[in-house]
């Protein structure tokens, strides 16, 4: 009995304030006053525009981007840091471990002065670099944890039916790597779609705004329309909600990794 | 050997990228720091340590910091507390209860603070109409606590989980055997429980607290640092100093001691856990 | 098929500063030999140098006489058997055995038909299409075998390979070993800890401590003239018993005498010690007793159907000519 009262009270507190957006979001603009609405209506979501609409997409390509290239970048080293010998494999995770602790405020500043330098300041992919930032340790941690667990006579088996190193991580490691591949791309691409300083720094244009941006500077030209801010909250937030209702296991094993061998 | 060699060729990519993008920049940062900047005005000019002579007389600085210091403290001992809660709660909760509670977490911070911002509205909010009269976003000194609200919503579910890995890592022999001593459940809690929790309770305060003292997100989309800078943490006056005057320099300054402050706590929690082991 | 030649082989790691000493072997052509050896001896460590997934310290390895230190372990076309057999969980049995050729750039047909030939040789056929988990332990490691056969290697390499199976499967896999040994005339190299297995297997076993060769030699040799008490004392079942040389009326020293070569007599008798039983334990063919004799205790190997029971007395006598007399270093005394 206590047990349920607890649960419905934490229910409650997480997905209360969700579920009174996305009330929000189908409450008539003109009712907004009252209580409760007298009639729902979807005139808030057709007000969100062609905007908005890019916005999601732009958050797509990062995202997608994003995780393409920490994944690309990732997994050889993560295979090299967890199986073959070379100096500083121990120094490049627990450097990645810190880097991934750097406040995003300390970089920001240096990184706007070369992505404007080198052209990409207010472009999508000048933004996936800064964005690996995070992703890459992360990518690393995991994948590194992952190819661990591998047995160590798998590489040398490889190696004496006459792999190289980059030939056992190609055809016997990375077949293997899929769960870990698949945790990493998930997590990484719920970090991408949620940062918001980067994006909000680098990016000028209004069309080029990501989903958080463009969220965040949300305005209408007299008075907050909220109405069209919960519409655009909850599209922003339904495909990390399908994302997590379906992949829940492989979210929280990813997070965890490692907490409990520490 | 050969075998060496292409060992550090597959991490090179890694390395080029981890060093172009995150150390370069904060070693950019340091530097920059060092001068005084100002973009629109085309200004450089060494100044050596000027800035940080002026970063410690700066008031300005000085309540952003405590700003800092205060929501941290408060947000990460609320997390921990309820975290703890959810965390036990978890344990024998089914797969959709974990979806559930792991909602918060993968919504945008931006959103979730827009999203909390009509809560606290003044006129039209959820939370007003249950308890009016509390100015949540308008007054100072309630504005920070509806910030630390939003972070607790937001982050307690990350917390939760290390906490449930920290449970689920303790053999059911050793609670079985309290009981058998003759331990109420309560007793087994705080006597047994809590004490092997405690490596999982350091490492979740470890990142949460690095988490919080960076904390920029949610208080730009709620407050962008007001009202009156009140809930103006140091993220919040470096972007500021940075993008809204355009001062890279002092900007940089800023951002270095934001760096220097998040390194320090995090070699004391380091120190901590290090002991514990 | 090629000679294994080990000159002086040194290696140190960070933390093993001394995992092999200044070792050196010749491995003929076509040679079964094994090396032998408790855990930390340095076997392993010499069958990754052998392998090239390792290089000495100092010392060279050669391959059919030609230096190979510093060649990867294809170029040195050797293969090498697994403990836990190393199967690629994603490819079934097919790819397992055609993954080697592949990289070698073998043409297709050529590949299918070492495949199918190999394959029929060690009665894996029907499972060509089934993953590693699906098989048995013996199955598996039929196909690990199947893996390094498939290349044709100059060298066969074994790192403990059937210690994962159970007794009887390992006596089985044994004798197809040997068997298989026989028909390819090729040179193993067979790295285990089971000193039954070496001796069965082997036509020379090299054995090694904390990275020294003690004994290089055939089986018989090894068992009845070893170098030195260690290499006495890892061989056979039970312990050779080490005494003191006067127990034994050998003044100096420390002799050994084996349990078979111990007489179990119920009477007095010339050259016969008094002693009581101590322990009797019935093994199924045979009975070990222990046996006190003064303070020393003795294990002799008698009939299943002895009978004493602890606390009897009895005598026992060495066998003439079976005493092992050991110098102050542990060595075996030239007498």
């Amino acid at each position: 009995m206590k047990r349920a009262l607890a649960v419905a009270a934490v229910l409650s507190f997480f997905l209360g304030p969700l579920a009174w957006q996305a009330l929000t979001s189908i409450w008539p603009e003109a009712e907004l006053t009252r209580p409760l609405p007298r009639s729902l209506t979807l005139s808030s979501y057709a007000g969100l525009g062609g905007t908005f609409a890019r916005a999601v997409l732009s958050s797509l390509v990062v995202a997608a981007g994003t995780t393409a290239v920490s994944l690309a970048v990732g997994a050889s080293a993560a295979f090299a840091i967890a199986k073959l010998d070379f100096p500083g494999r121990r120094l490049l995770l627990g450097g990645a471990l810190a880097i991934s602790m750097f406040p995003p405020i300390a970089t920001v500043g240096p990184l706007y002065l070369v992505l404007r330098a080198v052209g990409l300041r207010d472009s999508l992919a000048g933004l996936v670099l800064p964005y690996t930032t995070f992703a890459l340790p992360l990518t690393l941690w995991l994948l590194t944890s992952f190819f661990q667990e591998l047995p160590d006579e798998l590489y040398r088996a490889a190696r004496v039916d006459g792999c190289t190193p980059w030939q056992a991580f190609l055809h016997v490691f990375l077949p293997l790597s899929w769960p870990a591949l698949a945790t990493s791309a998930i997590l990484v691409f719920i970090f991408s779609w949620n940062e918001l300083l980067y994006a909000l720094t680098f990016l000028s244009t209004p069309t080029k705004r990501t989903v958080p941006v463009a969220i965040a500077l949300f305005a209408g030209e007299h008075v907050e329309p909220w109405g069209q801010i919960a519409a655009a909250s909850v599209v922003a937030t339904l495909p990390l909600a399908i994302l997590t209702l379906l992949f829940q296991r492989r979210i929280v094993s990813g997070l965890t990794a490692g907490a409990v061998k520490e | 050997m050969n075998a060496r060699r292409q060992a550090a060729a597959l991490a090179a990519p890694a390395v080029a990228v981890l060093g172009g993008v995150a150390v370069a920049p904060v070693l950019a940062a340091v530097w920059l720091s060092l001068h005084r900047s100002i973009l629109i005005f085309h200004e450089q000019r060494w100044v050596g340590l000027a800035n940080f002579r002026f970063l410690l007389g700066d008031a300005r600085f000085g309540s952003a910091l405590s700003t800092t210091a205060y929501f941290t403290a408060v947000a990460v001992s609320a997390e921990l507390a309820l975290g703890l809660l959810v965390a036990v709660l978890l344990q024998r909760g089914g797969g959709l209860f974990r979806a559930a509670v792991l909602l918060p977490w993968a919504v945008p911070t931006a959103v979730s603070a827009r999203m909390w911002a009509w809560l606290f509205n003044p006129d039209y909010g959820l939370l007003h109409r249950i308890a009016p009269g509390i100015d949540w976003l308008g007054s100072p000194r309630m504005a920070l606590h509806a910030a630390i609200l939003v972070d607790v919503w937001k982050t307690t579910p990350f917390v939760a989980l290390l906490l449930l890995a920290g449970l689920q890592a303790i053999p059911e022999e050793v609670l079985k055997a309290a009981r058998v001593d003759g331990a109420r459940p309560a007793r087994v809690f705080f006597s047994v429980t809590l004490p092997l929790l405690r490596p999982a309770i350091l490492l979740a305060l470890l990142f949460r607290s690095l988490d919080a003292f960076r904390v920029f997100d949610a208080i730009y989309v709620l407050t962008e640092g007001g009202p009156a800078n009140a809930t103006e943490t140091l993220s919040i006056y470096a972007y500021k100093t940075l993008m809204r005057s355009g001062d890279f320099g002092y900007g940089s300054t800023l951002s270095v001691a934001t760096f220097a402050c998040v390194l320090a706590l995090g070699l004391v929690w380091l120190r901590v856990l290090g002991r514990r082991r | 098929m090629a000679s294994v030649s080990l000159e002086r082989l040194r290696k140190s790691h960070p933390g093993a500063p001394d995992a092999l000493r200044e070792l050196s072997l010749e491995i003929e052509d076509g040679e079964f030999v094994s090396l032998v050896g408790p855990s930390g001896c340095g076997k392993s460590t010499t069958l990754n140098l052998i392998a090239g997934l390792d290089e000495p310290t100092s010392g060279m390895v050669r391959i059919g006489g030609a230096p190979v230190n510093g060649l990867s372990p294809a170029e040195r076309d050797v293969a090498m058997v697994f403990q836990s057999y190393a199967l690629y969980p994603h490819k079934d049995v097919r790819g397992n055995l055609a993954f080697p050729l592949q990289l070698a750039r073998l043409p297709r047909a050529e590949i299918d038909r070492r495949v199918a030939e190999t394959a029929g040789l060690l009665g894996i056929a029907p499972l060509l299409t089934r993953k590693p988990r699906e098989l048995s332990g013996g199955q598996r490691q039929r196909v690990a075998l199947g893996r390094a056969l498939v290349r044709k290697p100059r060298v066969f390499l074994f790192d403990e390979p059937l210690s994962n199976l159970d007794a009887g499967l390992r006596a089985q896999l044994r004798g197809e070993l040997k068997r298989l040994h026989a028909a390819l005339r090729a040179t193993f190299v067979y790295v285990t800890h089971d000193q039954a297995e070496a001796m069965t297997l082997s036509d020379r076993i090299a054995v090694l401590r904390t990275g020294e060769l003690q004994q290089v030699g055939a089986p018989r040799e090894i068992y009845d003239r070893p170098a030195n008490r260690f290499v006495a004392e890892f061989f056979g079942t039970p312990r050779i018993n080490v005494v003191p040389g006067r127990v034994l009326g050998v003044p100096g020293g420390e002799v050994g005498i084996r349990p078979e070569h111990l007489e179990i007599l119920a009477a007095p008798a010339a050259g016969a010690l008094e002693g009581t039983v101590e322990l009797a334990e019935l093994t199924g063919a045979e009975t070990w007793v222990t046996v006190t004799v003064g303070a020393e205790q003795l294990v002799a190997r008698a009939a299943a159907e002895f009978a004493a029971r602890p606390g009897e007395r009895i005598w026992v006598r060495p066998l003439p000519g079976r005493i092992l007399r050991f110098d102050a270093s542990g060595d075996l005394r030239r007498t």
